[in-house]
């Protein structure tokens, strides 16, 4: 089934009803943070607290979340696996979702929290990646992907900055 | 979105003659988005996403 339009803050909705801690990362907090890219799935990195945990599983309950790469588990993503620093690549009613223990070099909730900027996405705030950060992660990562996407997310931030200085 | 779209800051963006760059870089495009509050960047976004799927699923399909 194809999922709804408007997608992504309909995702970020969902986890926010659920009480997850969050933020929002990779190509959609790119868009958010003012980068013309395209991309189509939502990534988050949850705080990995038992609680939160429990409430993020709550969320993805409701979006019928599973495991896209590993069809063959056909579960969803378990208390145990959420509490990791890895991966958890899920397909869910509203689209991808991409649930991140940690990125870049360990970067986890609390470090990436501290920087972040809360941005007013419709009804609702979220915690989104700075575009600083999102620069150094990409570049701790390396790959070719995560390269090629460097110099638009640079000069973004040059040309914010340089707004700033005009004002 | 549409508004948005023919804003007179997206206009004015565009009549820029894409400012592009050595690195081949759309500056016009980057000063667009980031005159947009992040709500409408993220509604860009979706909508850019809806077309696609439009597209992909054929002729007479929105």
């Amino acid at each position: 089934v194809a999922p709804a339009a408007g997608e992504s803050s309909s995702l970020l909705d969902v986890l926010r009803r659920h009480g997850v801690r969050f933020v929002l990362v990779g190509g959609v907090a790119a868009v958010v943070e003012g980068v013309p890219l395209d991309t189509f799935d939502t990534d988050v990195v949850h705080e990995r607290s038992p609680d939160n945990v429990r409430r993020l599983i709550g969320a993805l309950a409701e979006l019928g979340a599973r495991y896209r790469t590993r069809p063959e588990l056909n579960r969803a993503a378990r208390a145990e696996d959420l509490m990791g620093a890895g991966h958890h690549l899920l397909m869910t009613t509203l689209g991808p979702l991409d649930v991140l223990g940690s990125i870049g070099r360990d970067r986890a909730f609390e470090a990436l929290a501290k920087t972040a900027r809360r941005r007013k996405l419709g009804d609702f705030y979220v915690l989104v990646l700075d575009l600083e950060t999102q620069i150094a992660v990409k570049k701790e990562l390396g790959f070719e992907k995560d390269r090629a996407a460097l110099p638009l997310l640079e000069k973004t931030l040059s040309l914010r900055e340089a707004r700033k200085r005009r004002r | 979105l549409l508004q948005i779209m023919r804003s007179p800051k997206r206009t004015t963006a565009v009549q820029r003659n894409a400012q592009q760059g050595a690195d081949g870089i759309d500056v016009s495009l980057i000063e667009w988005m980031l005159s947009l509050s992040p709500r409408q960047r993220l509604e860009v976004l979706e909508r850019q996403r809806k077309v696609v799927r439009a597209l992909r699923r054929g002729p007479g399909s929105r």
